[in-house]
């Protein structure tokens, strides 16, 4: 994450490579997938304990889909990461079982992540008593020490999630997750949906308790001032993949990238005498399931460059510490080395392609084959290159016995 | 709180229900009343001004009690100039707005008092309350004017380049808060339009986009035909940035993204070429990047069609960057109003001053964020003295009596709070 200078003191926490989900939307016949929705495709990242990686994009960039599958909450995710010394995308559920008190999440939004039919006090211990953090002698206390923690008045045990306004609730979402004393906290959009002045009220509780427990936030919003407040470290999705990362100092006073560029040009800053010189995106976010050639972001950007049309740009240090996957910062040499990669690419593709229509035809997938006379007879698969074996054999056969009379063949399916 | 029941008795809840029955039955009867333009015809403050919203009160008898939600609001919109109205949820901001529609969720929502004086301009009407039409004119020989005849020696009458008919029109202020609900039809949709909050939810699914904007020109435009209407909606689809224009028409709702469907929202409302468009949060539910597109559509839309907007958000940021004049709304009153320059450079009252802290921005940093304390108190039952007392770090012992009037800091600058009562004489005195 970092050069060597200064920050090393910070013990690593999590580290997340190559990580990717795809959703499968459409199926073929025979119910394999076929189509995908590549909602993460390929991030890596590293967080050091106590610190803040904010996450910023749009929606539909699948920010979300990235911070829920580091808590495993989907299956079939790709890629490692490795959380104090062990991939836990690698455990058995049982095995993570143990660890999953602590990574937890506030879900975005107060009013549908709460049942309506615990108590507060019920909702906030329930999953402390599942994982044994408590007994049933100390529940109460317990609870109470941790609703007093986030703000919550002790009263407020006995009641129900409908009778408190949305900035209380996420007090009760956070009081939750932080019950089982977790290390990692995924936020997840926590203040979009409160007004400005609960939002402040809530961000500084979260501010105030990282400092005294210690906690590491993975703070996910499209709020570009909420995430510099709140975050050490800032990465920017852009369609499953990770376009710009770096420090906060970095991503803010430096930015590298064009969608960065045009997406803190277009926050409106409230002050009527600031003119922003503003760089304006043209159209909408393309389709995940159908993502741009080459480089995502081309349809949009400003500073489109042939070679973005056609390959995809490498995610690298551009400067250290700070990442970035833009053509604009290649050097001659990367720029040759790309294009070099992808002919080499394509020529492989190509000669799979044809190794591809050489190797006998797919055990389900029929064929319609010309008689030169006569009918058209349909034969599938195996049983096609059997008969057409054996026809082979057969013409070879008389073919040395100078052709002198036509074979009698019962099928005579294949046609040289 | 502890000390206060969260609970309403049987009996209190059968009272409740007998009084909001007994006031809804009141407010209907007059909204469905029969009556001359002369009952609800007023005249404007200021000639400048194209909308007055004049101590208006909105209530809803719900079944816990009355909600005031919109609480004595005065304030005005002039004539070409955007107004941003902010506000936290549940301030009133939005049921202001509908206020000015005559969209309040009826039976429950009733404006109880107060008046919305709005410049509008009506059919003119002859005695049996009909339309008068314009006819085409000819100069004859002698120069005199005389009507153009057709072939069967009938009066033409005018169209307008839409090919509709040209009706005499008359310029009329009316007070839309005493309107009954007839009338309105005429007003809402043609003179006022508004862009609703979430474009997801306010089209309708089961109808083509081309339907659903051809329905308002075939309502609001004068004897124009189906043709003539398609091809008028598509001109605005085309205004409105819309790239394939005639292949949205044809589309459903569910085939365009947020950004399309806001612009498709945008088209539906400048349709009839209103003077005034409320737009109501138009870009809560959009990413920053299509706000941003949609917000610069917005200000080169005004510049064309030579109208105001009124803007409802609760982002500081929209409204620094598109609006005029602000108006900041604290549960049902406005606290402070005045020009965009005054309310950003010179905020006075303590709210306005907190939201402006408590919001962070990219620009600047800041250790940590200011937090107003306490919560908006219960719509239910207000207290009677400063709403934002309990909340306020600067109130003094003048903030115990009653709720503050307003003070006029300067010609534009209007705030209601106690602590700057002497500031108007310090002003005179410089």
């Amino acid at each position: 994450m970092r050069n060597n200078d200064g920050h090393e003191a910070h013990e690593l926490l999590l580290e997340v490579k190559d990580l990717k989900k795809y959703f499968v939307v459409g199926r073929d016949f025979f119910g394999r997938p076929e189509k995908f929705l590549k909602a993460v495709d390929g991030v890596s990242f590293k967080i050091a304990k106590g610190k803040t990686l904010g996450i910023v994009g749009e929606s539909g960039c699948g920010k979300s889909t990235m911070g829920r599958s580091l808590l495993r909450l989907y299956d079939g995710v790709q890629g490692e990461m490795w959380f104090k010394g062990q991939d836990i995308n690698k455990l058995s559920n049982r095995e993570f079982d143990k660890i999953r008190p602590s990574l937890q999440m506030i879900f975005q939004d107060p009013y549908a992540s709460l049942s309506p039919r615990l108590t507060v006090g019920e909702i906030i211990g329930e999953s402390a008593r599942q994982h044994g953090l408590v007994d049933k002698a100390h529940f109460h206390e317990y609870v109470l020490h941790i609703m007093d923690m986030c703000g919550l008045q002790p009263h407020y045990f006995e009641r129900y999630p409908h009778e408190f306004s949305g900035g209380q609730r996420q007090r009760i979402c956070i009081a939750r997750a932080l019950a089982l004393k977790p290390e990692l906290v995924v936020c997840d959009e926590p203040v979009s949906a409160l007004d400005v002045s609960i939002q402040a009220q809530v961000i500084n509780m979260l501010i105030d308790l990282r400092q005294s427990l210690g906690l590491t936030y993975v703070f996910i919003s499209h709020d570009l001032s909420v995430v510099k407040h709140i975050s050490d470290d800032v990465g920017v999705m852009y369609l499953g993949n990770l376009v710009e990362y770096g420090s906060k100092e970095d991503i803010f006073r430096e930015t590298l990238h064009p969608y960065t560029k045009a997406l803190f040009s277009a926050v409106p800053v409230p002050n009527p005498h600031v003119k922003m010189n503003r760089i304006m995106l043209k159209g909408d976010i393309p389709s995940p399931v159908n993502p741009p050639k080459g480089c995502k972001f081309h349809t949009r950007c400003d500073h489109c460059m042939d070679i973005c049309r056609e390959i995809a740009p490498e995610y690298r240090e551009v400067k250290p510490g700070h990442f970035c996957a833009c053509h604009l910062y290649n050097s001659e040499e990367d720029t040759k080395r790309l294009i070099a990669k992808d002919e080499e690419e394509k020529r492989l593709a190509e000669e799979k392609r044809l190794a591809d229509a050489q190797k006998p035809l797919n055990k389900f997938k029929a064929t319609v084959v010309d008689k030169p006379v006569g009918k058209v007879k349909e034969v599938v698969g195996d049983t096609y290159n059997k008969i057409k074996e054996k026809v082979k054999s057969v013409v070879d056969k008389k073919s040395k016995d100078e052709h002198k009379t036509e074979p009698e063949q019962k099928d005579n399916g294949g046609q040289e | 709180m502890a000390d206060k029941k969260h609970y309403i008795s049987r009996s209190e809840s059968r009272a409740i229900a007998k009084e909001n029955s007994r006031a809804i039955r009141h407010f209907e009867k007059l909204k469905k009343r029969k009556c001359k333009p002369e009952e609800y015809t007023t005249v404007m403050q200021d000639d400048h001004n194209i909308v007055e919203f004049d101590d208006l009160h909105t209530y809803f008898f719900s079944d816990a009690g009355t909600v005031k939600a919109v609480n004595g609001v005065s304030f005005s919109i002039p004539e070409g100039s955007t107004v941003g109205v902010v506000g936290e949820s549940g301030c009133g901001k939005s049921v202001t707005s509908l206020s000015l529609m005559q969209l309040v969720q009826a039976p429950s929502g009733q404006i109880v008092s107060g008046s919305i004086r709005f410049k509008a301009s009506l059919f003119k009407r002859d005695a049996r309350g009909r339309k008068i039409p314009v006819y085409e004119t000819v100069t004859d020989a002698d120069g005199k004017e005389q009507f153009k005849l057709d072939a069967k020696g009938r009066k033409i009458i005018k169209k307008n380049e839409l090919g509709g008919n040209v009706y005499e029109m008359e310029d009329r202020v009316v007070d839309i808060a005493k309107m009954p609900v007839d009338a309105m039809r005429s007003i809402r949709g043609r003179e006022i339009a508004m862009i609703f909050q979430e474009p997801m939810t306010s089209l309708n699914p089961v109808f083509t986009i081309g339907n659903q904007l051809d329905e308002v020109g075939l309502l609001h435009i004068q004897g124009i035909s189906k043709a003539q209407v398609k091809a008028h909606s598509i001109d605005m689809l085309k205004l409105v940035g819309i790239a394939d224009p005639e292949g949205v028409y044809k589309k459903y709702p569910h085939e365009l993204s947020g950004g399309m469907r806001q612009r498709v929202m945008i088209a539906i409302a400048l349709l009839c070429n209103p003077k005034l468009i409320i737009a109501d949060e138009p870009t809560t539910a959009l990413d920053v990047t299509i706000q941003a597109q949609i917000l610069d559509l917005l200000r080169e839309i005004k510049g064309k069609i030579n109208g105001s907007i009124m803007l409802i958000t609760h982002d500081l940021g929209v409204v620094a960057e598109m609006a005029d004049y602000v108006v900041v709304m604290y549960a049902g009153k406005v606290i402070e109003m005045g020009t965009a320059e005054d309310i950003f450079d010179r905020p006075l009252h303590p709210y306005t001053i907190g939201l402006q802290k408590s919001k962070p921005t990219v620009n600047e940093d800041v250790e940590k964020l200011y937090c107003i304390p306490g919560f908006v108190p219960n719509p239910i039952d207000m207290p009677n003295y400063c709403y934002f007392r309990d909340r306020c770090e600067k109130c003094i012992e003048k903030c115990a009596g009653e709720y503050p009037g307003y003070i006029q800091v300067t010609p534009t600058h209007k705030v209601a709070c106690y602590l700057y009562e002497n500031a108007k004489e310090d002003g005179d005195a410089k």
